[in-house]
């Protein structure tokens, strides 16, 4: 079980290394099965870089760390740089939301290690996720191709993304807090 | 200098950040990274195995469909060879056939919704596929490989904005080129064809054979739209593709022998009149 209870350094690591795993199969898988429905592909894996933790790590750790797994994603659809913008420009923006709409403790007096559905509730939840989604998903096309199509031509297909990957990173965190009861905070 | 470094200090965060968003955009906009980072793309190792294992695991819905298609093209290719063997007794041009090799291969990465597409094989380097080959399937072409490493290889798609395919029309014999506008994976335009000759819809699009990529009447696609405006130069033509980028599973590489002999030629001719 790599979701354990007890919560040492090593298995934090392990953990994260798992999720971030988790949502690179899911996205291939979902990759590869919207391509016969619809001409537009969703990020569903943004969901790993909003569930980082934020308070006590230092912003600039994950700025690089975005960076770098921002780049591992550009090999992934041999678009090098694409990714790592967005996905930095991403980390940023989501620290300015997180200091609006911050995610609570249990004890009620501090701020959450880590924004989460449960830690943040469902409404705060959604706006981060939808704000933050819409931004990644317009940033990669802008960057993909931005004197190709026209913007206003692949609005409905983005809309279509952007809900699927809600509904996606959404029932992540469900799943993920049933299967280790003490991540959910 | 005291001041300076409390100032950066202060602005630690932002000066990350604008540093790395930076780095990123010289990495997408400067063409002397791409090729020199080319490890960061799907031909390499690492990347490639995970897309084969989703590949082999998505491979057995679709084990009865290919079981069928490749009977049907078996039979084709032995009606080829029977009709070769009663042409070969008129003509005998062995030199031409042994020009073309074919390597087959497997797809197992795929895209057709950016509009920058690539393809990812499962052979590489070992199997005697270099950067540059042509890539076909039964139906028509496919694409042209780009990197390669020892177990497999990249391949631009035909749907890739930068490509352009040297490409003619059948009963006409007009050449032009083959590029694709984005977003529509079904649909290519021709290029550069001059007003003052005739085009219909229904016209095949073959390629040319003069580029060393490709020999000479692989299908492209059938003429779907013909436009001519007042003060344009040449056709509007659109091409339905032959091709279906979304369910390719097999293709062929192909493997030109007299490549090199042949661009080092032309590559003579140019250097001696420019």
């Amino acid at each position: 079980m790599l979701l354990s209870h007890t919560m040492s350094k090593e298995n934090i690591w392990l953990r994260y290394f798992a999720t971030f795993v988790a949502y690179i199969s899911l996205q291939i898988l979902i990759g590869q099965a919207s391509m016969h429905f619809y001409r537009s592909t969703c990020f569903v894996y943004i969901g790993f870089f909003l569930s980082l933790p934020w308070y006590k790590t230092t912003l600039i750790f994950q700025l690089l760390l975005g960076f770098f797994i921002g780049l591992i994603i550009d090999a992934f659809y041999n678009s090098l740089g694409v990714h790592a913008f967005t996905v930095v420009l991403l980390i940023y923006c989501r620290n300015l939301l997180l200091h609006l709409l911050p995610p609570i403790a249990v004890n009620d007096y501090e701020y959450a290690t880590k924004p989460s559905l449960y830690s943040m509730g469902f409404k705060k939840f959604s706006i981060y996720v939808l704000f933050l989604t819409v931004i990644y998903h317009i940033t990669v096309f802008c960057l993909d191709a931005w004197n190709f199509v026209s913007f206003f031509s692949v609005l409905p297909s983005l809309f279509i993304n952007v809900v699927l990957s809600y509904f996606v990173i959404c029932s992540f965190q469900i799943i993920s807090a049933l299967v280790g009861n003490t991540s959910i905070r | 200098m005291k001041k300076l470094f409390r100032f950066l200090y202060n602005y630690k965060n932002l000066l990350t950040f604008l540093t790395l968003e930076f780095c990123s955009l010289l990495l997408v906009f400067n063409q002397h990274f791409h090729t020199k980072f080319k490890q960061v793309n799907s031909s390499n190792l690492s990347i490639g195995s995970v897309y084969e294992f989703f590949s082999s695991l998505r491979q057995y819905t679709y084990l009865k469909e290919n079981y069928i298609k490749i009977l049907n093209e078996n039979a084709y290719l032995k009606e080829q060879i029977l009709q070769n063997s009663i042409q070969a007794n008129k003509i005998s041009d062995k030199f031409s056939e042994k020009q073309f090799k074919f390597i087959p291969a497997q797809i197992i990465n795929n895209s057709i919704t950016h509009t920058k597409n690539y393809l990812t094989l499962n052979k590489g380097a070992s199997s005697g596929i270099i950067p540059g080959m042509g890539v076909i399937t039964e139906s028509g072409i496919v694409g042209s490989v780009k990197s390669v490493s020892e177990h497999f290889a990249t391949v631009v798609s035909l749907l890739h904005t930068d490509v352009l395919v040297s490409a003619k029309l059948i009963p006409s014999n007009v050449m032009g080129t083959i590029r694709w506008y984005g977003y529509n994976p079904l649909q290519v335009q021709l290029l550069y064809i001059p007003r003052h000759l005739k085009v219909e819809v229904g016209d095949k699009v073959v390629t040319s054979g003069y580029d060393a990529t490709f020999y000479t009447d692989i299908p492209i696609g059938v003429v779907s739209r013909v436009e001519l405006n007042k003060e344009s130069l040449f056709y509007d033509i659109w091409v339905d593709i032959s091709t279906d980028f979304s369910t390719l599973q097999h293709v062929y590489v192909l493997e030109n022998n007299l490549r090199v002999e042949r661009e080092s030629l032309e590559n003579v001719t140019k250097s001696y009149y420019e």
